[in-house]
Formats: structure tokens, C-alpha cells, sequence
């Protein structure tokens, strides 16, 4: 509660100042502090500063910014956790200041019970339970877990949470480096929404790899009409070769009366057929143009229709740019556009067995007004 | 008319350039990175306000700032509208921890029956250029999950029975004698109709715009911008608009929020968004 109060009370400065600052400061916030390395001895004892050498027998290290190097021996230290998630522990061959590279994580870490590492990301360490996720889950799920079952918590960003465990323990898993599968250690933890959404996505008939097939095909068909576009746009393109694109950028589309919304340079919003479109495109009066589409591109989850298809959104910036003939001018408009994309299913035959098919197409496009 | 020539004049004009000066017609990283921010549709609004994992934000977070912990907090800020804002702070406040409440998180449901598009549409009626407000929600079939946006209320000022009243204007309580013989003479006096009704008429704009629409009265133009109404989150009521400028503060965000009780929400729902149920 006290990390959402001071969240909300930095929310009146933010908004005095930029923008900018207020985006890069949200989500940098907390995780701005400096870090230090930390040399856990065998007394139980504590060392925090800046590691300055490794050697043979010694580890330097410098406590503070105006204090004298110390020196400990490798004999009396358990374990080192550096600033930067990197570690290392007793005997070693290391000789560095800044930990192996080989031993620094991308990932948060959950020292677990028995011993072994569980990789994740964990969104709020500070809270307990822990809310903790799986980069590259397709399901998406949350988990949450209690900080009383697990031994310890190693964080990508070089902080640490022992819980009360023993240095001498934290050491013991690393030097062992058993990882355990990360969706089968956080099972028992998986947070059930309440959200009807959630179930109802998980009962659209699909399966993760068919959506993920799905995204992929989208964003496929989504190039395949930037590459007619350009083309038929393009007066080198020859006039036959232009209209066989026509035909080839309509059949990307469930059906030629899905209609196109552009924008009149006085803002007046106008529907075309998508034929229509094409054609008048072809027919514009520039000497070239060229249609750039952005390389993020955000695609929704599907909704199944009363039709028994999938309906879906992808969304991306447009660049279009063309040269005025006979002037040193060029036309440049950047817009947001929205393309519906349908996921259809259907049966094919094959040796007499009945399979289900699918393909995508695209739809409707909106538009979004000019951005300059 | 000069004027008017010269503004359609310096529209045209901003949106060329000297050919030298462009150099690159490519999509900007910049561009690149208000359109991450931007809250491009509703479905991203609600995916960022449930926290999905696998929201473009938050995947452009990781994949640019790998280190940078994005809490469901972050997210749900990124959908208010800074510029102007028509709520206050000590609201939003509110409605966060409400939201975030770890006994009871709340989330939006794209299916759920209490939410609503108002959609702002220009019309023609009667060859004048007129507006109707038409309100719409998601419906899900229950055999087969099947989902689609349905009208469910419209609100047009135009469409509006004329409200005057006249105490010496009504239909007798003896009328019945001469089979309501006085009924021709009510309809003919369109501008005192109340007066022939009941206290507690509601009179359905939807019915109006429909039938309108079946004769040819009404002629549907364009829709000139959608607001959604969010009364799901217990006590409160949320508008959505999108907020179209440069900047990474754009796109669907929060534009209103205010307290209400149950029986508010029900009367917001009928009054409000004129819903016919």
C-alpha cells in the first residue's frame, strides 16, 4: 500500500513535468538504486562495496567511495553476489571484478525448497506472494507465490531476498545449478481469475500453437498487401502486372466488399470497396509513393462471431510517401491504421477422411486521423 | 470563402515537403515508439487493465528495457488521460487500490454486460444534417460462445416528443361513452401529445431512429467518435475516449471516472445511455 501511495503521490509531480520524464520515470522508478556486491563469510558476517580484485588467495574490495580496501581470504568467504546478478562461490578459479559473465541472469531466480532454481520473472518481490510469471508462456498465466515456500529469491537485478536462509545454503544450490522447469514448479501457485474473459479465451476451440500459428499468419498476410500496395501504387509496375495485383490483394480478403476508411485532408472520413481503393490508388497522381508499414505491430486476442469465424485487430503505423510531378515536393502522411483479420475454418476431404482447415483473411480497414 | 481556400490551402500545404528534407521514408524509431505507447484499441485498454502478460507495452518494455519491472500499477496509469483530465486524484487513488486490491482484484471482462459503446453518429434527417447517440453492448451466446456487438438504446434530441402541456388538453374521463371520439383531435394536436400519455411515458428514441430509418427519413452519414462506459468495477463508472496527438499519453485512456452506487449505475443505463431494457 505504501509503494501505491508513493506511486500516486509522484503522479502530481510527474505531471508537471514532461511527458517524457513521466514515462521513463514510471517505469524505472524503484529500480533506479545502486547496487552493491555483497561478500557473504563464513562467520555469517557481511561485506558490502565494489569488488576490486580476484586473486589466487584474496578477494579486495573497496567499502565505500572514501574508505581503504580491505582484503579477505578465500578461505573465510561462503559466498559473493555482485551488483549485477552474477555470483560466485568457494574455491573458485575467477579472477575478475565484475563476477562471470556465465553466472549473471536474465531472469529472476526462486531458490526452491529442494534445492533447485526456478526461472522467472517476478513482478512484486517486495509483496508476498510474490506475483510471478514465465516469459514466454503463451497461456499467459499468473502465479503467486508465498515467500515461505521457497529458500530464496535472486532477482535479475542484482537484489537478493535469503528469507532467513544460510549463506552456506544459497551457495550450496548455486555451486549444484539444478534448474527446474519453471511451469511445473509454479502449478500449485497458478492464480485463478475470476474473469469470465480468461476462461473464455481458454474455451475459444484453439489451441495455443494453432493461435500462435494464427499471429503469424495474420501479420504474413498483413505484408503480403504492403508489398501489392507499393506495387500497384508504383507507375513502373506495368499496367498489366498492377491489375493481376488488384486481383491478388482482393482475394487476401474474406470477401470483396469489405470496405477501406480513409481521410480527406479536411478530416471527413470516407468508405471504399476495397476494389475501389485499389484501383483509385492505382490511379493517383504521383510520379511515386511508397507505403511503409512499422515494424511493431500489435495484434488482439480473437473473438469467436456468430458465423463461426475469429475475429481479430491488427494494428500498425502507415508512412505514406509519394513524389508531386514536376515539383521538388513530396507528400508525406503517417496514420494509424486498424485491419480486421478473420480466421475461418473449414472441411477439405482428403482420401475420404474430413479434416478441418483454416486460413486467414483480412477485412475491414479504419483508419486513424493523420499524426503529421 | 477566401478564408476558407486558404485554410484548405495550409492543410495541404503541412503535409508536403521539400523533397531534400525528406530523407528517409521509412517509420521512425520514434514513431515506432509513441505507437508501443499509444493505446491503439479498447482491447489493448482491457488487456492492460487486467495485466496480460503478453501486451504489446510490455513486450516493447522487455524487449528494450529487459531490466525494468513492470508492475500491474505502471500499466493501469498508462491508461488515464493527462491533458486535461476530467478526474480528480484523490479518485484515481481510490479507484487503483480498489482495483488492486489483493483480496479482490478487479478486472475487466470483454464479455461481461456491463460495459457499453456510445457511438456519435451524423445522420441526415430529412435531408438536415442531424446527431444521434447509439448505444451498443456485447452480447455472448450461451451454447456457443459466440460473441457480437448489438444496439441496445439511441438518444437524438430531434427525435424528442415535444414536452409542452396544457391542463385544458386531455382526453375526458367519459370518452369511452362516444367510443373516444375525441382521440382524431389528440393526434392532430402533435404539439401537446404529453398531454394523452402517462406520467411515467419513456419514450424510445431507438423505436423512433428505427423506424425513421425504414422509411427513408433517416439516412446513416458517419460515426464522428465512440466513448465506452465501464460501470463493472463495483462503485465505480469509467469513460473511455480516444485522445488522437503526438505524444506516448494517446490513444484509448481513461477520460472520466466517478463514484456510483448500484441504483446510480441503473439509472446511468437507462437515462443516460438510453438503454431500452
Amino acid at each position: 500500500m505504501i509503494i501505491l501511495l508513493n506511486h500516486l503521490k509522484m503522479s502530481r509531480i510527474y505531471k508537471k513535468s514532461s511527458l517524457w520524464l513521466f514515462l521513463v520515470f514510471m517505469f524505472s522508478g524503484r529500480f533506479l538504486m545502486a547496487q552493491e556486491d555483497v561478500i557473504y563469510l563464513k562467520n555469517k558476517d557481511k561485506k558490502f562495496g565494489r569488488i576490486t580484485a580476484v586473486s589466487q588467495t584474496k578477494v579486495e574490495f573497496q567499502p565505500g567511495a572514501d574508505a581503504a580496501e580491505e582484503k579477505v581470504n578465500h578461505d573465510q568467504i561462503e559466498l559473493i553476489l555482485f551488483r549485477n546478478s552474477s555470483f560466485i562461490t568457494f574455491p573458485t578459479e575467477y579472477r575478475g571484478v565484475d563476477g562471470p559473465v556465465e553466472n549473471r541472469h536474465q531472469e529472476d531466480w526462486i531458490l526452491t525448497k529442494d534445492d533447485r532454481i526456478v526461472a522467472c520473472s517476478i513482478e512484486d518481490g517486495e509483496s508476498d506472494p510474490m506475483k510471478v510469471f514465465v516469459k514466454g508462456d503463451s497461456a499467459s498465466k499468473t502465479y503467486q507465490v508465498p515467500k515461505g515456500s521457497v529458500t530464496a529469491v535472486l532477482f535479475a537485478d542484482g537484489k537478493k531476498q535469503f528469507l532467513g536462509t544460510p549463506a552456506s545454503r544459497i551457495a550450496e544450490i548455486l555451486k549444484k545449478r539444478q534448474f527446474e522447469n519453471p511451469l511445473s514448479f509454479l502449478t500449485a501457485f497458478e492464480v485463478k481469475k475470476e474473469s469470465a474473459a480468461k476462461s473464455r479465451n481458454g474455451s475459444l476451440g484453439l489451441d495455443d500453437a494453432s493461435l500462435e500459428q494464427f499471429k503469424t499468419k495474420s501479420l504474413q498476410k498483413i505484408e503480403e498487401l504492403r508489398t501489392y500496395l507499393n506495387g500497384i501504387a508504383n507507375k513502373t509496375t506495368e499496367q498489366a502486372v498492377a491489375e493481376k495485383m488488384v486481383r491478388q490483394a482482393v482475394a487476401l480478403f474474406i470477401h470483396d466488399t469489405v470496405t477501406v476508411e480513409t481521410t480527406r485532408p479536411n478530416g471527413e472520413k470516407k468508405q471504399e470497396f476495397i476494389r475501389s481503393y485499389l484501383t483509385k490508388l492505382r490511379m493517383l497522381k504521383y510520379s511515386s509513393v511508397k507505403i511503409e508499414w512499422s515494424e511493431t505491430q500489435y495484434i488482439s486476442q480473437i473473438k469467436k462471431a456468430p458465423d463461426g469465424n475469429y475475429y481479430g485487430i491488427v494494428s500498425f503505423v502507415q508512412k505514406f510517401t509519394a513524389d508531386v510531378p514536376d515539383s521538388k515536393k513530396v507528400f508525406e502522411d503517417v496514420t494509424r491504421k486498424n485491419i480486421e483479420v478473420i480466421l475461418r475454418s473449414y472441411t477439405k476431404e482428403v482420401d475420404g477422411e474430413s479434416l478441418e482447415l483454416w486460413d486467414v483473411f483480412l477485412g475491414n480497414i479504419g483508419i486513424s486521423a493523420s499524426k503529421g | 470563402m477566401r478564408i476558407r481556400v486558404a485554410i484548405v490551402f495550409l492543410i495541404c500545404l503541412l503535409n508536403f515537403k521539400v523533397r531534400a528534407q525528406l530523407s528517409n521514408p521509412k517509420i521512425s524509431k520514434f514513431q515506432e515508439t509513441e505507437f508501443a505507447f499509444e493505446v491503439k484499441t479498447i482491447d489493448e485498454f482491457i488487456e492492460r487493465f487486467n495485466n496480460d502478460q503478453y501486451t504489446l507495452i510490455r513486450q516493447y518494455m522487455e524487449a528494450n528495457f529487459p531490466k525494468k519491472k513492470i508492475s500491474r500499477l505502471d500499466l493501469l496509469r498508462t491508461l488515464f488521460n493527462y491533458q486535461d483530465p476530467v478526474w480528480s486524484e484523490t479518485d484515481a487513488l481510490a479507484f487503483s487500490q480498489t482495483v488492486l486490491d489483493e483480496k479482490s482484484e478487479r478486472f475487466l471482462d470483454f464479455y461481461s454486460d456491463k460495459w457499453f459503446a456510445e457511438a456519435d453518429c451524423r445522420v441526415k434527417y430529412k435531408g438536415e444534417t442531424k446527431r444521434i447517440r447509439i448505444t451498443l453492448q456485447v452480447i455472448v451466446s450461451d451454447r456457443t460462445g459466440a460473441a457480437k456487438w448489438v444496439i441496445c438504446g439511441a438518444r437524438a434530441s430531434f427525435l424528442d416528443f415535444s414536452r409542452r402541456e396544457d391542463p385544458r388538453k386531455f382526453l375526458n374521463p367519459i370518452s369511452h361513452a362516444t367510443d373516444f371520439i375525441g382521440l382524431k383531435k389528440a393526434m392532430e394536436d402533435k404539439a401537446y401529445v404529453r398531454n394523452y400519455l402517462t406520467e411515467g411515458f419513456r419514450e424510445s428514441h431507438l423505436n423512433k431512429y428505427l423506424a425513421a430509418v425504414a422509411t427513408g427519413d433517416i439516412v446513416f452519414e458517419q460515426i464522428e467518435s465512440v466513448t465506452y462506459h465501464f460501470l463493472s468495477v463495483p462503485d465505480w463508472l469509467f469513460t473511455v475516449k480516444e485522445f488522437r496527438r503526438k505524444g506516448k499519453n494517446t490513444g484509448w485512456l481513461i477520460h472520466s471516472l466517478s463514484k456510483r452506487t448500484d441504483s446510480e449505475k441503473r439509472d446511468y443505463i437507462q437515462n443516460t445511455l438510453n438503454c431500452d431494457f
